[in-house]
């Protein structure tokens, strides 16, 4: 068609940033720069609440990668939670400080990962949510085993006492904060990058993503890596805030429920849907958490409710076309044409 | 042909299809070559196996026996994504588009995927695939949300923007009003005069028979009529097997 038309100039632009995302990432600098300074500020315990607060986020950014973006729903995710907790462990009793132990655990579970990947990729669909869950399971019967560790009482984390609560909290808090920023920045990269449009593909429709020459499952196993990567930030940091570890609570699936619960709510597959999930999240548990039993009672109302009247979460239906997205990650093309002359 | 020396002129040979389908048998033995720049098209009875065809033939589908050659070289074994890098595009019957992308980033995705360029020349030939298949104004919007003509357009402009030697069309006719059908016929030829050559499925013998070099017809496992159009369209065995009745013939051209 448009080879027969008359001769037209067009001049067409591919942009990745708006007017909206350059404002949100000014904005999110400063967020970023009045966190760093907090600790100067604020009490401990609102520092130590925020760690808990950055564990959660990690865990949504983690997740949201792997099912929102790659369309691969994972209920395993607490596998490399754990290990990375325990990594961590197993580090500090051989003699390395648990934060510089941190960025070892974090790297070897990501390097863990790709054989694990391997087994979990032959799987589909809800069988493979179901395997990851079994792997994690596996993860946990083994590292109850293992006597120097802890065994299945678990084991708490002493290097960090020779620091006054104060110290030891606020370093923790940077720590937190650190992985918090590098897994948004890398999430964002991978986005960017041609990696990131196959993931969103294959997610969209896999056939499809093959017919257009893309390399399935070496897509895959790089989304599925980078989640693991950001999930095992969160392992690391709960063992440092919390200087304890128990296998059943390291491995448990209920954060895979709270990573879905913050995605779902947040909007799935949106850059910004696991921040809001994070957000709501730690705010209800903050208010319910006198209530015991309630709690998990009105989460579950929450996430039904959102399921029902936000199916596309919180952002998703603020934009549901990705279009006022506040990190330029799409692309927006703007074709003005010029008719040269009427021939 | 044998199945052993490709002939050089042949962009793409099919040697020797075996396909069955629990007991429906496809291909019994089917050959089936597109020389460089021409467009072969492919017709047959509802459930013949076209589309069938065309996944052994982009690689989605695994036959029964048979090779498939491209360019010389045997991509029997070669998967699906390998052979739309290596230069195979294919369309979908009911198109696939991706739902969340916008229909830009589907031609950018393939370009990127086949071909190692510049970003700024990766949105150029992007944006220029969707221009050949009239799809620019639509350069932003999203996939999951556009109309079925033009989820047609967008199958089309996908396989395109591989930089492909050859394009597998399964039914882009259908559905398509009468000015729509002219259009999409000039697109093909346009394609194909810059050196993209086709195997073409399709019901709407009016496209194919402004645009084929040659039509096959594929029944029963078997090609039952292979020529010029005009041959095809005639014969005996193509009227009674997949019009039906002589009388179809007469109102369909
Ligand atoms: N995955 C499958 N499982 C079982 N049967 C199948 C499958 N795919 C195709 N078939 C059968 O194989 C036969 C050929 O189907 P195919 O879609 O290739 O035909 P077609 O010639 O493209 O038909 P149409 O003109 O309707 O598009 C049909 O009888 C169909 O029902
Ligand atoms: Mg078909």
């Amino acid at each position: 068609m448009s080879t027969l038309e008359a001769p037209v100039m067009t001049n067409r632009t591919v942009k990745r940033y708006s007017r909206n995302s350059l404002g949100a990432l000014g904005i999110g600098a400063v967020v970023a720069a009045v966190l760093v300074v907090l600790p100067a500020f604020v009490g401990e315990s609102s520092i130590n609440q925020l760690t808990q607060f950055f564990s959660f986020l990690i865990l949504a950014i983690g997740w949201n990668v792997l099912a929102g973006y790659g369309g691969m729903v994972s209920i395993g995710q607490q596998a490399y939670l754990g290990i990375a907790s325990y990594a961590v462990l197993y580090l500090s009793l051989h003699g390395v400080l648990s934060w510089w132990a941190a960025p070892i655990a974090i790297a070897f579970c990501g390097v863990l990962s790709i054989p694990i990947s391997y087994l979990a990729f032959r799987l589909r669909g809800s069988f493979f949510a179901i395997g990851t869950w079994v792997i994690a399971e596996v993860c946990l019967l083994v590292v109850a085993q293992i006597e120097s560790l802890g065994g299945g009482a678990g084991a708490s984390l002493n290097d960090l006492n020779r620091f006054s609560p104060n110290t030891a909290g606020d370093v923790t808090y940077w720590v937190g904060l650190a992985i918090v920023l590098i897994s948004l920045a890398s999430v964002a990269l991978l986005l960017r990058s041609r990696v990131g449009l196959a993931l969103m593909s294959i997610r969209d429709d896999e056939l499809a993503a093959e017919a257009t020459g893309v390399n399935v499952m070496r897509t895959k196993r790089i989304a599925y890596v980078l989640s693991a990567t950001i999930c095992a930030g969160a392992g690391v940091l709960l063992i440092l805030s919390n200087l304890e570890v128990q296998p059943n609570s390291s491995f448990s699936v209920q954060y895979s429920a709270f990573m879905i619960f913050m995605v779902l709510v947040g909007g799935m597959g949106t850059f910004e849907g696991p921040i809001v999930g994070a957000i709501v999240f730690f705010a209800l548990q903050q208010w319910l958490a006198a209530n015991g039993a309630w709690y998990l009672i009105i989460l579950g109302a929450v996430a039904v409710a959102v399921t029902l009247w936000l199916p596309r979460g919180v952002w998703g239906t603020v934009d549901p076309r990705n279009r006022r997205s506040l990190v330029p990650l799409r692309h927006r093309v703007s074709v003005s044409a010029t008719v040269e002359s009427g021939e | 042909m044998t199945n052993t020396s490709p002939s050089p002129q042949n962009l793409f040979e099919a040697n020797n299809i075996v396909k069955r389908i629990g007991t429906v048998v496809i291909a019994d033995g089917v050959d089936i070559h597109v020389p460089a720049g021409s467009i072969v098209g492919m017709i047959g009875p509802n459930g013949a196996g076209k589309t069938t065809m065309l996944g052994i033939f982009s690689g989605n589908v695994k036959a029964n026996s048979g090779t498939v050659v491209f360019k010389g070289r045997d991509v029997t074994s070669v998967a699906m994504a390998k052979r739309a890098r290596l230069g195979i595009g294919r369309t979908f019957q009911i198109p696939r588009p991706f739902d969340k992308l916008t229909v830009f980033e589907h031609t950018l995705l393939a370009v990127q995927q086949s071909q190692s360029v510049s970003m700024s020349e990766a949105h150029e030939r992007a944006i220029f695939a969707l221009e050949r298949c009239g799809l620019l104004k639509l350069v932003n919007e999203i996939g999951g949300d556009l109309r079925l003509l033009d989820r047609k357009r967008l199958e089309m402009a996908r396989a395109v923007a591989l930089d492909p030697a050859l394009v597998l069309l399964d039914e882009v006719a259908g559905g398509l009003n009468n000015a729509e059908v002219g259009q999409l016929i000039e697109i093909v030829l346009s394609l194909r005069d810059s050196g993209i050559s086709f195997l073409w499925v399709e019901h709407v013998i009016r496209a194919l028979n402004a645009t084929a070099d040659r039509i096959v017809c594929l029944s029963g496992g078997h090609l039952i009529a292979e020529g010029s159009p005009a041959e095809v369209l005639a014969h005996p065995a193509v009227i009674e097997s997949y019009f039906g009745s002589p009388a179809f013939m007469s109102t369909a051209s």
